[in-house]
């Protein structure tokens, strides 16, 4: 069977993208708490707005822009600016561009438009070299553009070369030792390195994290990530009740501390926390929140009612259509979180999910669980959703062999159960039923709750049916019990698929057109008492 | 003309220099100074800065005004007696009492003459156009270095101050910013105009030292190239090219936290300022000017001064690679024509 969409947590990790889409928002404005400088400086703009008023010559109209420009006073230039383009064969090109700025044509392409994606999943791995190979020209002649090192760590992290996303990270926290963002990458970086101490060690001494709201946020995901007590909890408190701080700085850090309370159970605190969160959130914060919402039915009600729209928030629209059941929407937004994150195996794991085990499209699941593997081969949620899809796709020999290095990998991200079931449908596909059957009915047993066990029963019913088994009737019996009282909308999706096939298949040998294999005399080798 | 002009045209200062009439001038803020022409007791040309009194304005911001003015005539006259050829010259310096039920003594220096500044310079052709910005710039390195030579940082190299003489020299003029090391500004800094200021300065950063000035100077002397190529001066092309969340006039942290951006920034300056320069001196003119204009003061300059091999903020290797530059161009027009 495919794993859920995600391993049961989501911690509020900083989001990476490239430079020219990152969504500059609170997290890039300077310190909060900073009241603004005064620099100083002397404004003549007066004057030349008078001189240009007495003047109007094309060198009073230039001076007047330019200082505008500069001063953000488009309010008197923007005479003077349609003056210049007017004659724009005499003005110079940059001045030229100053007065279009002034007149409200912005230079620079808006970097939170998202993209729309719907693309092959080769375009990301194909971005990732093209900003490699450009971005590798462009820091030989400015070696010390940040933005710019980041934009290559995060392409070779996209790649999986690690290493060298690594190395370059390292330059641009030697650049920016200092720097909110690049810290925050950086640490971003070393959790999907899977340097998780590292990067709590690094966030967590530097002397930054604590005044900063946005490195406190993080110190609490990571410190949370690493099952240890997070170092920020006072401080970030305090800083929520006392500081004053627009809400808009604050939305991570009490997204993270209303995170740890929901997990220890202070269910009150954490509704006030996501409150404030919810207040002006960033997709990250709207991510965690729709996430949350698919267990607690009070966040869900507040997000029906806020209806929050931000741009780039993929992630959320995704779980927002898991949670609404929508699953050919939410396998969509699933592909464009890949295209924003392609380094994360989260986007992939939820597509690969949806496609394998509630859409039932398993070239695509298979695709796409590649695409993600790309960056993280090891990655053991992945590749179980690959081995599923593969063996349902009847790639019986190529699902055993990713079964045997699955097998010898890690999988403390995998839960038992979902990998004997996995296991179990790879021993059918490959003729040994009998080995199949027993491994499902020990994943029926591993099962902790009702939901995960409505789905291993599921994919159990879904495989005798496929081999056209007497147990396939019993299983549709018990699949339709145990979907009483499950809530998970991801696990009735998989009851209902096996369903819908079942009925498929038995109007199909009603009228004629498939074997009579099944037999609603079988019985199941388990009695539902044993299975609790 | 108001009642002062209607005074002040027609005398003779200090018994040789005649004022002849109000020379249109913007004079930056904070000032309240006036320019006249004049004629001298051979009939040359001169120009006579005025200052003169606010009469709204307090007796303390008077003072003020008063010991400013008398310090950029100190300024000056020190630029005289160390002989620095490219700087404007004063040639004398005295007050006028005007008499009245209040009687009011204006300040007032004659330096000499320079026909244009550099916005109003023009040239045949694109090529002679770059021989003539070469030149102006190393003429300018060349005055901000014995300027820093003499202990004295300009602070305010602008377009407007590079004076064009009749017998084709260019010269610096404007010190109503510059400072003298061996004697402080009676009044702290005089601020920058924003649209040349240099970066840390607009985001709050201060300015301390002599070699932070230096900083500013050679900034300004960068700001001066980008200008002779695009019209407009790096602090505003700076500006243009950041996101409005980065614009200094809202922006809230620290320079070193907006330092990233303005680098992004800054680099897209200098690509785009490739084209406006011709192919002949395209690569060593555009390197110079993003190194003179470098967002980072402690980056700023030539990479062998910074690691350590003749002084932080020397001009001397701009000054050679501006007159050689301009004497390639030169050479090429004259192969041209003949």
């Amino acid at each position: 069977m495919t794993t859920r969409a995600d391993d049961g947590h989501r911690r509020l990790v900083p989001r990476w993208r490239y430079s020219g889409r990152t969504i500059l928002g609170r997290e890039h404005e300077g310190d909060p708490k900073a009241k603004r400088r005064s620099a100083p400086v002397a404004s003549n703009i007066t004057a030349l707005h008078q001189e240009w008023q007495r003047a109007h010559d094309s060198q009073s109209a230039r001076e007047l822009v330019l200082a505008a420009v500069v001063e953000e006073r488009a309010d008197l230039a923007r005479e003077a600016a349609e003056q210049i383009l007017a004659n724009p064969r005499e003005t110079a090109r940059e001045v030229i561009g100053a007065a279009r700025f002034v007149l409200g044509d912005r230079a620079m392409s808006q970097p939170h438009a998202a993209a729309n994606i719907k693309t092959s999943f080769e375009q990301p791995f194909k971005q990732a070299r093209r900003v490699i190979a450009l971005g590798r020209q462009g820091l030989r002649a400015y070696p010390r553009n940040v933005p710019r090192r980041l934009d290559v760590a995060r392409a070779y992290a996209v790649l999986g070369q690690n290493d060298a996303a690594w190395r370059e990270m390292r330059i641009a926290l030697a650049l920016a030792p200092d720097h909110r963002v690049v810290l925050r990458l950086a640490v971003r970086l070393l959790v999907h390195l899977d340097r998780r101490e590292e990067a709590h060690a690094l966030i967590v001494r530097h002397p930054r994290t604590s005044v900063d709201p946005w490195l406190m946020a993080t110190e609490i995901a990571l410190a949370t990530i690493i099952e240890e007590t997070p170092h920020s909890i006072r401080a970030g408190r305090l800083v929520v009740a006392e500081s004053g701080l627009p809400s808009g700085h604050l939305t991570e850090l009490a997204s993270s501390l209303g995170s740890v309370d929901s997990g220890s159970g202070d269910h009150k605190r954490a509704r006030k926390l996501h409150g404030l969160s919810l207040q002006d959130p960033n997709d990250n914060v709207l991510a965690q929140a729709e996430w949350l919402a698919q267990r607690d039915y009070a966040l869900r009600k507040r997000l029906t009612d806020a209806r929050i729209e931000l741009p780039g928030s993929m992630e959320a629209q995704c779980h927002r259509a898991v949670s609404e059941s929508r699953w050919i929407d939410a396998l969509g937004h699933a592909y464009e979180w890949h295209h924003d994150e392609p380094f994360s195996s989260r986007p992939t794991t939820a597509a690969s999910f949806i496609a394998a085990s509630i859409l039932q499209e398993y070239t695509e699941a298979i695709a796409i669980a590649k695409a993600g593997l790309r960056g993280d081969p090891d990655d053991a949620l992945l590749l179980n959703n690959l081995i599923f899809a593969l063996a349902r796709a009847g790639r019986a020999p190529e699902a055993a062999r990713h079964l045997e290095r699955f097998a010898t990998l890690r999988r403390s991200r995998v839960n038992e159960f979902v990998y004997v079931a996995t296991r179990g449908l790879v021993a059918f596909e490959t003729g040994n039923p009998a080995a199949g059957r027993l491994d499902y009915m020990e994943a029926v047993r591993l099962a902790q709750d009702r939901a995960n066990r409505l789905q291993v029963l599921a994919s159990w019913g879904e495989t005798e049916l496929h081999h056209q088994t007497a147990l396939a009737d019993e299983l549709y019996r018990r699949v339709i019990t145990a979907r009483e009282g499950v809530t998970d909308p991801a696990a009735l999706a998989v009851a209902d698929a096996f369903a819908r096939t079942y009925s498929l298949v038995r109007s199909a040998r009603a009228l004629g057109h498939a074997p009579d294999g099944l037999s609603t005399t079988a019985r199941l080798p388990i009695s539902a008492a044993e299975e609790t | 003309m108001d009642p002062f002009d209607t005074f002040f045209v027609g005398r003779t200062l200090n018994e040789r220099w005649e004022v002849t009439a109000r020379r249109h001038v913007i004079h930056e803020a904070p000032s309240a100074c006036r320019t006249y022409d004049a004629s001298g007791p051979d009939n040359e040309v001169v120009i006579v800065k005025v200052l003169v009194p606010e009469l709204g304005a307090s007796l303390e911001e008077q003072r003020r005004q008063i010991d400013e003015f008398l310090y950029e005539i100190a300024i000056v006259d020190r630029c005289g007696e160390r002989n620095l050829r490219r700087v404007l010259r004063a040639l004398d310096a005295g007050r006028l009492a005007i008499p009245g039920t209040v009687p009011i003594t204006v300040h007032y220096l004659v330096l000499e003459w320079a026909d244009r500044d550099l916005r109003s310079f023009q040239a045949a052709s694109d090529e002679e156009h770059l021989a003539a910005s070469l030149r102006f710039l190393h003429e300018m390195a060349t005055a901000l270095h014995e300027l820093h030579f003499s202990r004295i940082v300009h602070q305010n190299l602008a377009p407007t101050n590079v004076l064009c003489r009749p017998d084709g020299r260019t010269k610096l003029g404007g010190f109503s910013h510059a400072r003298s090391l061996d004697q402080p500004r009676p009044y702290g800094d005089v601020p920058l105009d924003q649209t040349r200021a240099p970066p840390e300065i607009l985001y709050g950063g201060t300015v301390n030292s002599f070699e932070d000035r230096c900083a500013v100077d050679m900034y300004h002397l960068g700001c001066l190239g980008c200008y002779l190529l695009t019209n407009a001066g790096t602090t505003v092309q700076l500006e243009r090219r950041l996101p409005h969340l980065f614009h200094w006039t809202i922006w809230r942290g620290s320079f070193a936290d907006v330092l990233p951006y303005l680098r992004v920034a800054h680099e897209t300056l200098v690509r785009e300022l490739e084209p406006a320069a011709h192919a002949m001196v395209r690569v060593e003119l555009v390197r110079g000017l993003a190194q003179l204009t470098d967002p980072d003061p402690a980056r700023r300059g030539h990479p062998r001064n910074l690691a350590g091999n003749g002084p932080r903020f020397g001009f001397e290797r701009y000054i050679s690679l501006f007159i050689r530059l301009a004497r390639q161009v030169e050479f090429h027009l004259l192969k041209r024509v003949s």
